[in-house]
């Protein structure tokens, strides 16, 4: 008898999967990618959690919410999906709000944003974010990019970088240059539709005051708002018009603010594509135009003339070693934190063109949370009622543990995302 | 609708599968068409531009392919079997060619050796 009703659960378990298959398989290639990539940042089901203040201006100002969860505001959240901050994979989905810790690492990036703004001579900061997967890297980007548009900055964020670089979107040839590189029309114009949504109020406020060649339209005294819009509505058009509102956002200027430029998944641009040229040889990621770009910014060859922060982040999960990438990194912290590393192999080639996008980049290295911020966390959770849990110090410290020394994604997964979790175990 | 080497096209069909819909084009050959004209390997057929969709019908118009290309592999066939050699008869009788055994397991030999082969 039970048997028999353990079959038929089975049973209706995988109707219900096949179902599900069978509906996925009626959706067209893009939508299905809409649907798996769709970000879900509220979650009815949840507590509201009261009493977490929200990330304004002057909280960032004050700089008491260091080891505190704080909830972004509705606007932000607006401007962060605009720019495709937020990751589908990220538990935003579990919280009736996006909210998040600020840890003491997001602190010394608001301090570093702090830092550039304030000062008197402009100074472009480039770090790379590295540390072990899921333990925030991401997040901290997300944090950086809120803090940026909160102190009303410039934000540009390369979103998907893997989508430039997988050979799924056109691309063409630009004529006389050598080494010949490539545009991708539909990623500029992509891009220019993201600075237009997420920075409109401060674009709309800027005119154009340069002259560009390229332009073949009339643009004098034209916003670089309107710009943008001309470039996402023109596939043609948007490359050059992306050149010239860089060019005029970073020409030396009291009133243009600084820019942060941010790439997520940055180890997916340091090697060749999946593109090819006619001789069927890969094209190199760095010949492509926006990633060439970012690399230039990266690399410190082109500075950002206000002021700003080139910031990017690797992936740790799920791809393959690039070993140029890895050992650059490597040798990089080393030097930081006084230390000395292994030599490059002897007999292995090593890729130049990762090697000169990293020269003199800051590398910053992500640990797990202190048992005082996991306690934080945890007790956020058990508050939202997604964790059923008496949180105290000895559930604290297993949780921890278990977690790798306080891995944020790993507390989440053995917490929240684990059905076992919700109900309360024997101890509590 | 796409027109490819005088031949409708579905536009939402990938151009790599459109070009491997002639006989005479694999995979490779199919690579190499696409790589030539800057043609990602996820494009529709109706997102290609006119200059790109010219440079596929010139490149396609100057090879050996479906029917053209028949002709020519039944006219090989041909030639063997009139000059009386071992690999004509073969064709001719339906079996083997290549010393490959007959006892069983040669049903592709009986579906595609003959001196009028179909493709």
């Amino acid at each position: 008898m039970n048997t028999a009703g353990k079959g038929a659960k089975k049973k209706k378990q995988a109707a219900a999967v096949a179902r599900a298959k069978w509906q996925k398989m009626q959706l067209r290639g893009d939508q299905r990618r809409q649907v798996r990539r769709s970000v879900i940042l509220t979650n009815d089901n949840a507590l509201e959690v009261h009493g977490i203040p929200k990330l304004e201006r002057k909280a960032i100002e004050s700089l008491e919410i260091e080891g505190k969860m704080v909830r972004l505001m509705d606007s932000t959240v607006d401007q962060l999906r605009a720019v495709e901050a937020f990751k589908h994979n990220q538990g935003w989905k579990y919280f009736r709000h996006p909210s998040m810790i600020m840890t003491k690492a997001a602190v010394k990036m608001v301090n570093t944003l702090k830092r550039i703004t304030d000062g008197v001579e402009p100074e472009t900061v480039r770090t790379v974010v590295i540390g072990e997967t899921t333990c925030g890297k991401s997040t901290l980007l997300l944090q950086a990019i809120a803090a940026a548009f909160l102190k009303g900055w410039i934000v540009l964020n390369l979103p998907n970088s893997i989508d430039m670089v997988n050979a799924g979107i056109e691309y063409a040839p630009v004529p006389n240059t050598s080494p010949v590189q490539y545009q991708q029309k539909t990623y500029s114009a992509l891009l220019l539709t993201q600075l237009a949504t997420a920075n409109g109020p401060l674009l709309s406020k800027m005119q154009t005051t340069m002259s560009h060649p390229n332009l073949t339209f009339p643009y004098a005294n034209s916003t670089l708002k309107r710009l943008c819009d001309l470039g996402a509505q023109n596939n043609e058009m948007a490359w050059p018009i992306f050149r010239a509102v860089w060019a005029e956002l970073t020409k030396p200027s009291p009133t243009t603010p600084p820019i942060l430029y941010t790439c997520d998944n940055v180890n997916e641009l340091m090697k060749p594509s999946a593109y090819v040229d006619p001789d069927l040889k890969p094209i190199h990621a760095h010949d492509l135009l926006h990633v060439a770009h970012f690399m230039e910014h990266l690399s410190g060859a082109q500075t950002l003339s206000n002021g700003g922060m080139v910031l990017a982040a690797p992936t740790a999960s799920g791809t393959s070693d690039i070993p140029t990438f890895s050992h650059c990194l490597r040798v990089i912290e080393a030097q930081q934190n006084g230390h000395t590393t292994k030599g490059w192999h002897p007999y292995k080639k090593a890729d130049e063109r990762v090697i000169r996008s990293l020269q003199g980049v800051e590398v910053l290295r992500l640990n797990g949370l202190d048992k005082e911020e996991a306690r934080t966390i945890l007790n956020y959770y058990a508050a939202s009622g997604m964790l059923r849990n008496l949180v105290d110090e000895k559930f604290v410290a297993e949780k921890w543990t278990l977690a790798g020394n306080g891995n944020v994604g790993q507390l989440e997964k053995l917490t929240v995302r684990t059905s076992s979790a919700k109900a309360p175990s024997a101890y509590t | 609708m796409v027109l490819l080497a005088g031949i409708n096209m579905d536009g939402a069909q990938l151009a790599k599968l459109a070009l491997q819909s002639f006989y005479g084009i694999g995979p490779s050959v199919s690579q190499k068409l696409l790589a030539r004209n800057y043609i990602h390997p996820l494009a529709k057929l109706s997102s290609l531009q006119d200059k790109q969709l010219e440079s596929l019908n010139n490149a396609l118009a100057s090879m050996k392919i479906e029917n053209d290309l028949r002709r020519e592999i039944r006219g090989n066939i041909a030639r063997l079997r009139d000059l009386g050699t071992y690999r004509g008869r073969r064709h001719a009788m339906g079996l083997p060619v290549r010393g490959q055994r007959t006892r069983c397991q040669n049903s592709s030999a009986t579906k595609l050796n003959k001196v009028d082969r179909r493709g």
